[in-house]
C-alpha cells in the first residue's frame, strides 16, 4: 500500500503547482488586467484551474502593493450578505470571488454595485462569460495534464497514454483525473 | 541564507501521547525579525480536503540574528499518527520567521506503539459476521 503522503497526486502537492498561463506571461496578463481596471472574470469549465489562477493572481496583486480580499462560493458553502458585508468593509483594492456563479443574482448585483460605487477592482471566476468582462478563459489540454504529472511524477512514472485515458474519461477536468490517478497510483503499488 | 534548525533531544521521533517532546531550536538570520515562532501541529494528506491542528506553540519574540533556546511540549492524547492509502495523519514541529517565509519542519510520530498505524483494507475474512454469517459478494 502506498501511504497517502507519499501519493504524489495528494492535494497537497497539487497545490503547490501555479497556475501556466498558456501564450501569455503574467506581465502581460497583469497589465491587461490593470487596462480593465482590475474588473474582470477568470472563465472556465470545472477543473481548469480557475481557483489556481484566482489564488495565484492574488499572490501576484498582493507582491505589487495591492490590498486583496478573498471569497469562496461552491454548491456546498453559503456566504450570508452579512458574512460578505463584514468582508467588503475591510480595507482592499480588488475584491477576489471564487465561484460567482454561485452566488444568488440579488447578492451578486450588491456585491458588484457596492464594489464598483467605491471605485474598486472586482475579479471573478465563473464557468459561463457575462458577470464582467472576460480577463482570461481557462481551458486544458491532455499537454497541459501531461506536463503537471511529469511535475509531480517522475517522467516516465505514467504513460502517456495512461494520462490520455483519464483526460478524455474526465472530459478534461484536471482536478477529477488527478484524482483518478491518485487512486491508479495508490492502488497499483 | 537564514538557518532554522529543529534538533530533538536523542533524537527521538517516535513518541507516545503524554509524552514530552523536548529539544532545542537554533537559527542564523541575515536580517531582524519580530519573532520566531514554534508549533506542534498535525495535519492530514491524501486524496480529500486537508485538515489540520495546532497543539501549541512557543514564540521567542525580538530574537538576535543567531540564537539557541531549548522547548518542551506535552503531547496530547490524540490523534495519533497514521496512514491509509486516501488519508495520512502525520505530527510536526514547525520553526518559522515573521515576517518571512522561512520555515523549518521535523516530523514526529505519535502513537501508543511509537510507529505510524497502518491502515489496510479489510478482507471478508476480517469482516466477521454473527451466527456464521457470510459478507454477501455482489449479486446472486
Amino acid at each position: 500500500m502506498l501511504r497517502a503522503k507519499d501519493n504524489p497526486f495528494a492535494v497537497d502537492r497539487i497545490r503547490q503547482i501555479c497556475y501556466e498561463p498558456a501564450a501569455e506571461s503574467w506581465q502581460s496578463l497583469l497589465a491587461r488586467l490593470a487596462a480593465m481596471d482590475y474588473r474582470g472574470a477568470i472563465v472556465g469549465p470545472c477543473g481548469s484551474g480557475k481557483t489556481t489562477l484566482c489564488e495565484d493572481l492574488q499572490t501576484r496583486l498582493q507582491k505589487q502593493g495591492l490590498k486583496t480580499q478573498y471569497l469562496f462560493f461552491s454548491m456546498d458553502i453559503h456566504t450570508t450578505w452579512r458574512e460578505i458585508q463584514r468582508v467588503l468593509a475591510r480595507h482592499f483594492d480588488v475584491m477576489l470571488v471564487d465561484g460567482a456563479d454561485h452566488m444568488a443574482w440579488l447578492t451578486w448585483r450588491a456585491l458588484k454595485r457596492r464594489v464598483f460605487r467605491e471605485k474598486r477592482g472586482l475579479v471573478v471566476t465563473t464557468h459561463q462569460p457575462g458577470l464582467l468582462g472576460t480577463w482570461y478563459e481557462c481551458r486544458t489540454s491532455p499537454a497541459l495534464l501531461e506536463r503537471i504529472v511529469s511535475r509531480l511524477a517522475p517522467d516516465d512514472f505514467i504513460p502517456y497514454a495512461r494520462i490520455l485515458e483519464s483526460y478524455d474519461r474526465c472530459q478534461g477536468n484536471i482536478r477529477q483525473a488527478l484524482r483518478e490517478l491518485y487512486d491508479l497510483v495508490g492502488c497499483s503499488i | 541564507m537564514d538557518t532554522l534548525t529543529i534538533q530533538l533531544e536523542q533524537n527521538k521521533t517516535a513518541l507516545r501521547p503524554g509524552d514530552v517532546v523536548a529539544g532545542t531550536v537554533s537559527w542564523k538570520l541575515e536580517e531582524q525579525v519580530r519573532q520566531v515562532e514554534l508549533r506542534l501541529l498535525w495535519y492530514t494528506q491524501g486524496k480529500g480536503d486537508e485538515d489540520a491542528g495546532l497543539v501549541e506553540t512557543m514564540t521567542f519574540a525580538q530574537p538576535s540574528l543567531s540564537d539557541q533556546r531549548s522547548f518542551r511540549f506535552t503531547l496530547p492524547n490524540g490523534p495519533y499518527s497514521f496512514s491509509g492509502s486516501l488519508i495520512s495523519l502525520t505530527w510536526t514541529l514547525e520553526l518559522s520567521t515573521r515576517p518571512g517565509d522561512n520555515c523549518e519542519r521535523k516530523e514526529i510520530t505519535v502513537s501508543p506503539t511509537g510507529r505510524e498505524i497502518l491502515l489496510q483494507g479489510l478482507t471478508d475474512e476480517d469482516v466477521k459476521l454473527p451466527f456464521g454469517l457470510k459478507v454477501p459478494t455482489g449479486s446472486p
